[in-house]
């Protein structure tokens, strides 16, 4: 069984992360679907009534309501949805209840052409240790090309076994991809000869990806890309590659072969959460 | 004069054009008036103002450099002149070497060879041996030309670059005063502070106008034997006042800019030559060792108040350290305008740094090059030169020079490179009180910066004629005194204008989500709050 949850932050956003859920739907059969929604209220100084006189009633209850209607309007059964609403000054409260909770994915959104900050979904992307996919208003919600950004780590393992469950036809392509630099101490001593390495580098890391994705046993399913990282970031690469290709969703470990425990997310993942990166990135844990 | 035809010469701000110009000529006037005896007033009102008030000059200098460096350092650092998405205007080496040139001036030609050469004479700290004697005049010459110059400048530069680039507000001191003040910048009080700040910058202006004319007439009296008196001095600001005032006419683009350009290489040739005609090894080994010497000693120097010095040997403190505080201060509208407006987006980090440390190293190295090179010839015993120095500070370069190879022709350059320095202060000092007295403005007509440059001239020759170097020193730490309090406030001011650019960009941040979320949440409500009697309502 299945069980997801969805952020709404009742902007036009909702309507097409609901859109999105529905399209999930497909590929994971969701038995059950979370509707949280997070209170900001902390900003607003004094009575609430001062803020908002025209409410009469908790405003839990409008606000639930209003989830509610918004969740129904993609097609989920009544009883398969329930309503979380989060008061401010709890965000703690909230990721350790996400995090113990049999959510098996989170969606939210990533607004690129109505800029946010990105602070919200960014401290998510820290403290839940769910599966989040973001989402941003221009992606496509069929998703037909999937990129994963593979380091060799075991949470790049993760991700493409969670992007090969994504995959519900043929007619979908899945690109495992992985990104390599020369480490600088080659450099001083390469010379003329750095074109040659950069090659070898890359059949070897192609050899490497093979065998990576050999694991899987759906290696037939799953397109092979190397490319050498030159003067991008890694992010940069990954995303340029998925821009150019078309992919409509990358898919990403939280962290990668530098697996360090302090660190909650790796600066890959970090850099494709960016705003101003406009496609849908899915962050495996 | 019809209404038009006046437009077109003035365009000033009334309250501080008037109220300044009257001070200014009531000064001249005075000073005319009461002739030779005016020497003894300003010789009173010098010692007055310097026994009283030295303490709080050496106070200040202080709090203006510890807290630059400290914006520069803090959470406040990271803020970008111009907004956060400012983009430099000039290259970090373009920036450099205008930080260079700012750093250039009659001031250090003037004083190079003279100040080390006369605190290795008079030492103002009872060193002991002659080589101890050298290394605190060189100490004390990079305390007065160092760190605490351009933390006043860094000071003033900073304060006007942010208000006038992340503010919007006119280039001019009163801006500054926007946190204090609010809206009543515009009134009476900023035009009190802008009537102070022409002060300060005319009377900073004309006391280096005064000192270079008297190192021309020097230098014209060493080349050609021409009698060095007040006559010719007098003469010679009327003249050079003309060229500056034919380079106002033709504008900045041509006149001086293209002035200061040549003027900035010929001061590098010159500093080059001495390089390999003086001591060069001395040279670089001295430069090193003072910059130690400055370091090791820096509290020391920069703290010392002559406090325990029997009141009957007291007073060196107050014919340099003070005076050099107050020319500073009297002097830094005028620098801190120019090294504002080539720093649009620069970091306060990179804006405290660059400032303090860039022309600092370079003036070091001038004082060393040249003063350093007469303290050598004299230690060495190579050549005396030390009486003549004394007994008439504006030689000293040229008898400096006289001592080493085609001393003739190191001196002509000498006396244009002051003449040059001369004109192109007079005109950019008269471009920053023109931009003050016309409210802000940087394109007043050309009228009024002919007007600013004409007294600048009058006010340094009837200086001169009122009691010559005295009157000079009198003039910058009259005029430094009251902008001193000025600066006190500025740093406060810009303290809270920076912390609130730091807040604002903080909650800006976040702000634009809340304040949608607000509105969103309100349109919910607005569209649920009262309809539970009338749930079909929903959609409308």
């Amino acid at each position: 069984m299945t069980s997801a949850l969805v952020f709404l932050d009742f902007s036009e956003m909702d309507y097409t992360l609901m859109r999105q859920m529905a399209q999930l739907n497909n590929s994971f059969r969701i038995e059950k679907l979370y509707v949280a929604h997070y209170i900001e209220l902390q900003e607003f100084s004094g009575d609430l009534k001062m803020h908002f006189p025209e409410l009469d009633r908790p405003l839990e209850d409008v606000l639930s309501e209003e989830l509610q209607e918004r969740a129904a309007e993609s097609g989920f059964d009544a009883d398969r949805i329930e309503i979380v609403l989060f008061r401010d000054g709890s965000k703690d409260n909230m990721t350790e209840w996400i995090n113990h909770s049999e959510v098996n994915f989170c969606l939210m959104g990533k607004k690129i052409v109505h800029k946010g900050t990105g602070i919200f979904s960014g401290r998510m992307a820290r403290l839940l240790h769910k599966p989040i996919l973001f989402t941003t208003e221009t992606s496509r919600l069929n998703i037909e090309h999937i990129l994963v950004a593979i380091d060799f780590s075991s949470f790049s393992k993760k991700a493409l076994n969670f992007a090969l469950s994504l995959l519900t036809n043929n007619q979908q392509k899945l690109t495992a991809y992985h990104v390599f630099r020369l480490p600088g101490a080659y450099f001083p001593f390469i010379g003329g000869d750095q074109r040659n390495l950069q090659n070898e580098q890359t059949e070897a890391k192609l050899r490497k990806l093979r065998n990576f994705v050999a694991d899987t046993k759906r290696a037939e399913e799953i397109d092979l890309v190397v490319e050498y990282a030159d003067e991008k970031t890694l992010g940069r690469s990954i995303y340029d590659h998925a821009k150019s290709h078309f992919a409509d969703l990358i898919v990403v470990g939280v962290k990668g072969v530098t697996n360090k425990d302090e660190l909650l997310i790796g600066s890959v993942a970090e850099q494709l959460i960016a705003v101003d990166k406009d496609l849908s990135v899915l962050l495996v844990r | 004069m019809s209404e038009k035809k006046k437009n077109k010469y003035f365009d000033i701000h009334k309250p501080v054009f008037w109220p300044a110009s009257f001070l200014i000529v009531t000064f001249i006037t005075v000073t005319l008036i009461v002739g030779e005896p005016m020497e003894k007033v300003f010789a009173n009102v010098q010692e007055f103002i310097s026994d009283y008030g030295g303490w709080f000059f050496v106070a200040v200098t202080n709090l203006f450099l510890f807290f630059c460096i400290y914006l520069g350092f803090s959470k406040l650092g990271g803020i970008r002149i111009g907004g956060k998405n400012a983009e430099p205007e000039f290259s970090t080496a373009a920036w450099f070497a205008m930080l260079f040139s700012a750093g250039m001036g009659i001031g250090i030609i003037f004083w190079g060879v003279a100040e080390p050469m006369n605190h290795f004479l008079n030492p103002p700290l009872d060193a002991g041996t002659v080589k101890d004697n050298a290394q605190q005049a060189m100490g004390f010459s990079f305390l007065h030309w160092g760190l605490h110059a351009w933390g006043i400048y860094a000071l003033v530069g900073l304060a006007l670059a942010f208000f006038a680039f992340n503010r919007k507000l006119p280039l001019t001191i009163r801006s500054v005063f926007y946190p204090l003040l609010g809206e009543r910048i515009h009134g009476w009080i900023g035009d009190v502070i802008d009537v102070i700040a022409v002060l300060a910058t005319l009377f900073g202006l004309a006391t280096s106008l005064g000192l270079g004319v008297q190192q021309v007439s020097s230098g014209l009296n060493y080349l050609f034997e021409l009698p060095d008196t007040v006559t010719t001095q007098v003469l010679l600001i009327a003249g050079i006042t003309a060229v500056a005032t034919v380079s106002v006419v033709l504008g900045i683009d041509k006149g001086v800019k293209k002035l200061s350009e040549l003027n900035i290489r010929i001061a590098a040739i010159f500093l080059l030559f001495v390089l390999v005609v003086g001591p060069t090894l001395f040279i670089f080994e001295s430069y090193i060792q003072n910059m130690g010497f400055y370091v090791q000693n820096f509290f020391k120097l920069s703290f010392w108040t002559e406090s325990y010095t029997p009141a009957s040997e007291a007073g060196w403190q107050n014919g340099w350290t003070v005076f050099y505080w107050a020319w500073w201060i009297s002097w830094s509208p005028f620098v801190g305008m120019f090294i504002a407006r080539v720093s649009k987006g620069r970091t306060v980090k990179e804006f405290i740094t660059g400032v303090l440390l860039v022309p600092s190293l370079l003036t070091f190295l001038w004082m060393t090059a040249f003063g350093g090179s007469g303290i050598f010839l004299e230690m060495t015993g190579i050549e005396s030169i030390g009486e003549a120095i004394t007994s008439n500070v504006s030689t000293s370069l040229f008898v400096l020079l006289d001592a080493f190879p085609l001393s003739g022709i190191a001196s002509a350059i000498g006396v244009v490179l002051v003449i040059n320095f001369f004109v192109t202060s007079s005109d950019s000092g008269s471009l920053v009180i023109d931009s003050i007295t016309a409210g802000g403005k940087l394109d007043a007509p050309v009228g009024q910066r002919i007007f600013w440059a004409v007294t600048e001239g009058a006010v340094a020759a009837v200086l001169l004629v009122g009691g010559g170097l005295t009157a000079l020193q009198t003039a910058a730490i009259t005029t430094g005194l009251p902008f001193a309090f000025v600066l006190v406030v500025m740093m406060y001011s810009l303290y809270k204008g920076l912390n609130r650019e730091y807040a604002i960009a903080k909650a800006e941040e976040t702000k634009a989500d809340l304040s949608s979320y607000e509105s969103r949440l309100k349109d919910i409500i607005a569209k649920r709050g009262k309809s539970n009697d009338k749930p079909e309502n929903k959609n409308l």
